[in-house]
């Protein structure tokens, strides 16, 4: 690697780093295939060195967002024990449903929930009551939309658990995070508001990666440079993206959100024609 | 220290072993930049522990049961997978 891939690699890193900060993703889902595409890295190294950047965005994000009490951590734990669960079970899911039917399910999925995304665009899921009291997994944050704190109810907890098992389930034979899904459940579904969804999938997503990133860092599966180069371009890029966010009013993250969640669903209806 | 002044340390100081190990390479090349890149990239794992590790407390300290329960169950279950990833 040269000094001009060092800065190519660094502006990747910001890339993924913003659209990871705005949408609570890890972003390797588009870092992966370029660093394989672009720098003939290999998956396996590509994917070590997408894994650190997903860490890094997961602490920029927190770092940047706690104080605006957008991080639910309490849903967020138990979210996170969800989708481990739904992890574990990844195997039993291959065992019976083939790549190809998983990616079309997929496919659908994502299709379906970026229509209802565009038409929840004004859904704001905030109590208009600053006295209220916030339900056992809901909260208090700084709505910028409002300039005030505000509360929020999270409802159908088992609905949110649920799709934790199933994101974790399919991120494993999908190779995507489990965010691009739990981030619009949750506010479609269970209350969160968009803000919320977002930085709490951000915090899940780094403890998620941790699960892996040291096997793929001791087996000498992450290329230093690579990934110290991604890292550095993505923790600029969480950055910049929480504050770009956090000015921007929040149906300008729903139509972001709805235009990724089309283009996974195309990238998933691709992977099933080609494996099918 | 709270859950924000912990990230912000981690994330700092991730940042200038990184950036430090990134300006040794170009200056004097990889092999004197890998002991910079591999400490950055430790501190860089470390960090959601160090998450984990805070939010557990602040759950201890409220006196928040499901919160400690839910929080101990995830340190359980990435604890479990990663020795079992790693004994492989």
């Amino acid at each position: 690697m040269d000094a001009i891939h060092l800065v190519v690699v660094i502006g990747l890193g910001f890339a993924a780093g913003t659209v990871g900060a705005l949408l609570g993703l890890g972003g390797g889902i588009f870092l992966v295939p370029a660093l394989t595409w672009i720098f003939d890295l290999p998956v396996r190294q590509a994917a070590g060195v997408g894994l650190m950047t997903v860490i890094a965005t997961s602490g920029a994000v927190s770092s940047e967002t706690v104080g605006h009490g957008f991080v639910n951590t309490r849903l967020g734990m138990l979210l996170l024990v969800g989708s481990s669960v739904g992890g574990l079970a990844g195997g039993v899911t291959a065992q019976y449903l083939s790549e190809a039917t998983v990616a079309l399910v997929f496919a659908i999925t994502t299709a379906a929930i970026a229509a209802l995304t565009v038409l929840h665009l004004d859904h704001a899921n905030v109590v208009d009551d600053a006295q209220a009291q916030p339900s056992a997994y809901g909260g208090r944050f700084f709505d910028p939309d409002r300039g005030r704190e505000v509360v929020y109810h999270t409802v159908r907890l088992p609905l949110a658990v649920a799709a934790s098992v199933v994101a974790g389930n399919v991120s494993g034979l999908l190779g995507l995070g489990g965010g691009v899904l739990q981030v619009p459940v949750l506010n479609l579904w269970c209350g969160v508001p968009i803000r919320v969804a977002t930085a709490t999938s951000a915090f899940l997503i780094g403890l998620t990666a941790l699960s892996s990133a040291p096997i793929y860092f001791a087996h000498g599966n992450v290329d230093a440079h690579y990934a110290a180069a991604s890292v550095i371009g993505v923790l600029g890029g969480a950055r910049w993206g929480v504050r770009f966010g956090t000015a921007r009013p929040k149906r300008h993250l729903k139509v972001l959100l709805a235009a990724v969640l089309i283009a996974v669903s195309g990238l998933m209806f691709l992977r099933w024609w080609r494996v099918s | 220290m709270t859950f924000d002044a912990v990230n912000r340390s981690a994330v700092v100081t991730t940042t200038v072993l990184l950036a430090a190990g990134l300006a040794t390479w170009l200056a004097r090349g990889p092999a004197a930049a890998d002991p910079w890149l591999d400490a950055g990239l430790i501190a860089l794992m470390m960090t959601p522990v160090l998450r984990l590790v805070t939010t557990l407390t602040a759950d201890v300290r409220r006196r928040d049961t499901v919160a400690v329960a839910t929080s101990l169950a995830v340190c359980v279950i990435l604890g479990v997978g990663l020795a079992l990833a790693l004994g492989r």
